[in-house]
This record gives structure tokens, C-alpha cells and sequence, in this order.
């Protein structure tokens, strides 16, 4: 029981172990890559971007690609390419964001319900089942749409959508951490529950809660797109995925590539976040690599 | 060092420090969906004087756990009390103050005890959150925290250092030392040996023999390896099924056990002598940690 931890902690204070190992397969090694060019170009996007995203030049309307607009115009004439790279900033800034806030919120609920049992923990687990009994699509939009369509109710939709998982997560690795002795041990000592659960139990569940956080991303990142293709999310002109393809749409018989390299950048953002996640899952996934406990 | 030398006569006079008067506490279990109660300590009554080694012994699931938690305070009687140096510390009902820092546990099993994720120092100053500001500056400094390390065998650089750099026997040290770094009066020691190595268990056992004459300490000891207890314990008490059955000086108990179930239990260790008790002792290197 107490060899899992042991061995997971001294996996993890390798920093460069991790980057080799990680980097072994050829597809994680890709999405890696594309990964941190998404990142770099989300955040370099006003140098990189050749025209502001919400300035409207309507003589040029609708222009296919060229040397001058790389990825052609939209229908009031905004730099395609300029607003793919502003809407990068706001799909992986708010993705991370949303995401990082179910996890904290789920780790902390998750980690004091397995910890306290009894009454707290069964009013904590039926009100994740309950959220968790909705698709996430569906509890997101009325979430969304409850709390007002812009980005910022969006994120906090999807967070309260992701929460449960965190809650189930967090609470069944503090379960079998607190049968630890080093617990009972510290509440020999007198300390109180919020030092216990902070101090021992979140500390040593950690590990899991990464793997779902970058397998969350991809996941997050299209929910957002989604919502703001159904106009509750990003509003325009808010140079997001999803609005900018709830509009581009219409054009994409006779301007394809309007709708179609939007989708493209949600499409490769998505899948390099996805097979980031299932790489960081293999590697630190103690079910895959199971080893004895170290002494030295 | 000889067991003949242990004086047990001094201690016999001694003051008590813990007392148990009558202690009792159910337990309601699922049995196939029927709650059937188990009583996992049946009118409990023993005193532990100052200064001694009292051994608690019994098979597993015979109440010695749930009498450690008991005396920790992590469980509430259902009926009579436990006292500590004149003071009720646990009653049913209502909760009286316990007194943290005073009596301390050392565990099992070190590879558990110790959170992998704390470095020793963090792991030695923890009890000290629960003591008085004046207690925790003079015990929690790195000056005395070093030289506690020294006191259980382990270098001062062991203090930036995570437990899964030590083996079994330096990490059951570093637990007793936690123990003590509150300087307690009464030390729960709940088989602190069984996880170790044969040789290590003599070392660990010789260590908490020369730290009970530098601290003063009073041990309780739990075990059910009755060559250790017949060599480290002063009296003995047997608990079977949440009954303490006999308590006995323990040369009278070893030569004379006047409870059935003591002496099936001595007749279940007929190979831990007490001369291969000190032998071991005697032939474990010294100063190897």
C-alpha cells in the first residue's frame, strides 16, 4: 500500500528523467511539440500577428488567402490568420484557466470528503453524482446560459462540468492515504483536519490529479469552442474559435477556407493537448509501471 | 549490557503515570448485513508506574491497538477512564483536554509513518504545532533538532533529507525521534521492531533502551514477539479478546503464568529464548545505524 507513493515521489523529482521519458514515443514527442508552439504562439500573438484581430476593412471582405492575409479575411474583412492567433490566447488561456479551477476546488472538496467520511463525504458525493448524472454538454450550456453568455461565465460553467471528476479522483486517493500511519500519526500529535489534509493527504494525491489536468485540456479547450458556437460563450467580436466558426460557417461552400482553417486550429489544439495528456498518463500512471518501493 | 542489570525493583515503588480504570469500548461490525458488537476492550484496568517498560502482549485483534488509540486519544472510551500524571484524559461523553506532547506513539511500521512527501526536518518539528510556543522554540530550533538526531544514531545532514533515502532501521529512528522531539513523558511504542530486520530490531531496541535512561521516559510496549518482551519489559499485562487476562512482573509471568492463555501463548514461541534474546543483542554491530 505505501510502496505506490514512495516509488511515484521518486519519479517525480527527476525533472529530466521525466522530459526523456516523455519525449520515448513518437506521437507524445509531436504533440509536445505542437504543443509548445500553441503555447508560443498564443503568447507571442501580438508580434506575430500581422494586423489587429477586430480591425474591419470591409473593401476587402471576404479575400482568400494571399501573401498579404495568410489565412484570407472574414466577412467584414479582419486578418484570418490575426484572429486564429488571438483566438489560440483565449482557447488555452481559458481552457487552462477553467480546468486549473476544477482542479483546485475538486481537489480540496475531494481530499477533506475522504478524509472526514460520514455525513460530509456522502453530502459531497451526491452532489457530484448529481452533476455527473447530466451530459457535460448539455449541464455546461444551461450553466452558460444561466449565468449570462460571455467567456468568463463560460469558463466557470465548464469548471462546475469538470468538478466531479476531481471530487471522485481526489477523494478515493485520500481514502487510502488517510489509512496511512503518517496520518494517524499527525493526529496523534493533536493537528487539526484542514493541517492533515493540506500538509499529508494533498501532497501525496497530487500525481493523479496532473494526469487528469493535461487529459482535461484538449476535452475543456473544444467545450469552450462549442459553447461559443452556440452563442454562449466568447461573444463577437471576441476573436474566439467557436464564434468565429458559428459565423464562418455559411461561408464555407464558396469561402472554405474561413470556417475550415478555424477548425483546423481548434482540431490540431485539441488533438496535441489530447495526446499530451495520454502520454503524461502512461508515464506516470502507477497501474503501467509498477515497481518496488526504493531504498537507498 | 546484561538483563540481569535492569533494576525492576526501583521502579516497583514508583508513582503511577497512567492509569486505566475500567476502560471499555464497543465496536458495531457488519457481519453479512447483521451489526453484530464486538467488544474490542472489556473492563480494562492496569497502572503504568514512572520510569518503567510495560508490555501489553496478545494476539492480533485482541483489543492492543484499539487501547494504544485509547491512550493517544484518538478514540473515546464508552465507559470508565484513562488518566495521565493525575489527570483524566479520556472519559466517555464528554472530551476532557488532552495533553498533546506528553505522550507520544512510535509506529509500526517507519515506511508508512513517515509522509514521503516531508523532508526529515518537517517531519521532526510537526509535534511541535501542538505544544506551547515557549516548548516549541526550545525543542523545534535546528541546534536541538540536530542533536536529537545525534541521540538516535542518525547525522545532522539527515535533517534536509526525504525518508525514502533511509532504510528501514535509520527511518524507524527518525520516527523515534519525532517522538521524543517533544520531550514526552510516557512513549506508546506499538511493534516498533517487527517491520525490521532481525539485526536492526536489536540495534532499535537497544536505542530506546538508552534513550529511556537520557529522556526519563516510561514506555509502553506492544508486542507480540514475546522473546523481545521478555527482554525489555519490566510487567507485562495479557489482553485476549479485550480482556486483560493477567499482569505480572515478568520474570513471574515467563516462570510462573498463572492464565491459561498465557501459557499457550508462551508454548507458541518455544524458539525465542530468553538467552537468544541478549545473544542477538550482544552480537549486533555497534554503532552501525
Amino acid at each position: 500500500m505505501s510502496t505506490p507513493i514512495v516509488a511515484r515521489s521518486a519519479r517525480y523529482g527527476g525533472g529530466r528523467m521525466l522530459w526523456k521519458q516523455l519525449t520515448a514515443n513518437r506521437f507524445t514527442a509531436l504533440a509536445v511539440a505542437c504543443v509548445v508552439a500553441i503555447v508560443l504562439l498564443a503568447l507571442l500573438a501580438p508580434w506575430l500577428a500581422p494586423d489587429s484581430p477586430t480591425s474591419v476593412h470591409l473593401s476587402q471582405r471576404l479575400s482568400p488567402p494571399s501573401a498579404r492575409h495568410w489565412f484570407g479575411t472574414d466577412e467584414v474583412g479582419r486578418d484570418l490568420f490575426s484572429r486564429i492567433l488571438y483566438g489560440a490566447r483565449i482557447s488555452v488561456g481559458v481552457g487552462l484557466g477553467s480546468v486549473l479551477l476544477a482542479a483546485l476546488a475538486g481537489t480540496l472538496l475531494g481530499a477533506f470528503s475522504g478524509y472526514w467520511g460520514r455525513w460530509a463525504d456522502q453530502g459531497i458525493m451526491r452532489l457530484m453524482d448529481i452533476l455527473l448524472s447530466f451530459p457535460s454538454i448539455v449541464l455546461a450550456m444551461a450553466l452558460a446560459a444561466a449565468l449570462g453568455p460571455n467567456l468568463l461565465n463560460a469558463a466557470l460553467a465548464i469548471a462546475i462540468v469538470k468538478l466531479p471528476v476531481y471530487v471522485r479522483l481526489a477523494r478515493a486517493e485520500a481514502l487510502s492515504i488517510s489509512r496511512q500511519l503518517f496520518v494517524k500519526a499527525a493526529r496523534t500529535f493533536g493537528l487539526g483536519s484542514g493541517w492533515i489534509v493540506t500538509r499529508h493527504i494533498i501532497p501525496n494525491l497530487l500525481p493523479p490529479i496532473v494526469v487528469q489536468i493535461t487529459l482535461d485540456l484538449g476535452d475543456t479547450i473544444l467545450l469552450i469552442a462549442t459553447l461559443g458556437f452556440l452563442g454562449l460563450g466568447a461573444q463577437p467580436p471576441t476573436p474566439e474559435w467557436g464564434a468565429m466558426i458559428s459565423v464562418g460557417w455559411k461561408y464555407l461552400l464558396d469561402q472554405w477556407w474561413y470556417p475550415t482553417l478555424t477548425g483546423a486550429a481548434i482540431f490540431i489544439t485539441v488533438m496535441s493537448f489530447n495526446l499530451l495528456g495520454d502520454g503524461v498518463r502512461d508515464l506516470l500512471d502507477p497501474r503501467r509501471h509498477e515497481e518496488g518501493g526504493r531504498t537507498s | 549490557m546484561t538483563v540481569q542489570a535492569r533494576d525492576t525493583r526501583a521502579v516497583a515503588a514508583a508513582e503511577p503515570i497512567l492509569t486505566l480504570h475500567q476502560v471499555q469500548k464497543r465496536f458495531l461490525v457488519r457481519k453479512r448485513g447483521i451489526r453484530v458488537e464486538t467488544v474490542a476492550a472489556d473492563q480494562v484496568s492496569f497502572t503504568v508506574r514512572r520510569g518503567e517498560v510495560f508490555g501489553l502482549v496478545g494476539e492480533s485483534g485482541s483489543g492492543k491497538t484499539t487501547l494504544a488509540n485509547l491512550v493517544m486519544g484518538l478514540e473515546a472510551p464508552d465507559g470508565g477512564e484513562i488518566s495521565f500524571c493525575g489527570r483524566v484524559i479520556a472519559s466517555p461523553g464528554r472530551r476532557p483536554p488532552f495533553p498533546y506532547g506528553d505522550i507520544q506513539m512510535v509506529f509500526q511500521d517507519p515506511r508508512s509513518s513517515l509522509n514521503p512527501r516531508m523532508r526529515v526536518h518537517q517531519i521532526l518539528t510537526e509535534p511541535l504545532r501542538a505544544v506551547s510556543p515557549e516548548r516549541r522554540a526550545q525543542f523545534g530550533s535546528e541546534a536541538a533538532l540536530v542533536e536529537l538526531l545525534g541521540q538516535v544514531g542518525l547525522r545532522p545532514e539527515s535533517l534536509h533529507r526525504f525518508p525514502h533515502e533511509f532504510s528501514g532501521g535509520q527511518r524507524q529512528r527518525i520516527a523515534i525521534a519525532r517522538a521524543l522531539v517533544t520531550r514526552p513523558k510516557l512513549v506508546l511504542l506499538d511493534e516498533p521492531t517487527s517491520a525490521l530486520d532481525v539485526s536492526v530490531q536489536a540495534q532499535v531496541i537497544q536505542l530506546l533502551q538508552s534513550l529511556q535512561a537520557e529522556f526519563g521516559l516510561t514506555y509502553v510496549f506492544i508486542s507480540h514477539n514475546m522473546g523481545v518482551v521478555r527482554y525489555f519489559c519490566d510487567r507485562v499485562g495479557v489482553l485476549y479478546r479485550g480482556r486483560l487476562v493477567e499482569v505480572a512482573d515478568t520474570d513471574t509471568l515467563f516462570s510462573a503464568p498463572s492464565h491459561e492463555y498465557t501459557r499457550r501463548l508462551l508454548d507458541a514461541v518455544p524458539t525465542w529464548s530468553h538467552a537468544g534474546a541478549e545473544r542477538l543483542v550482544e552480537e549486533a554491530p555497534n554503532g552501525g545505524v
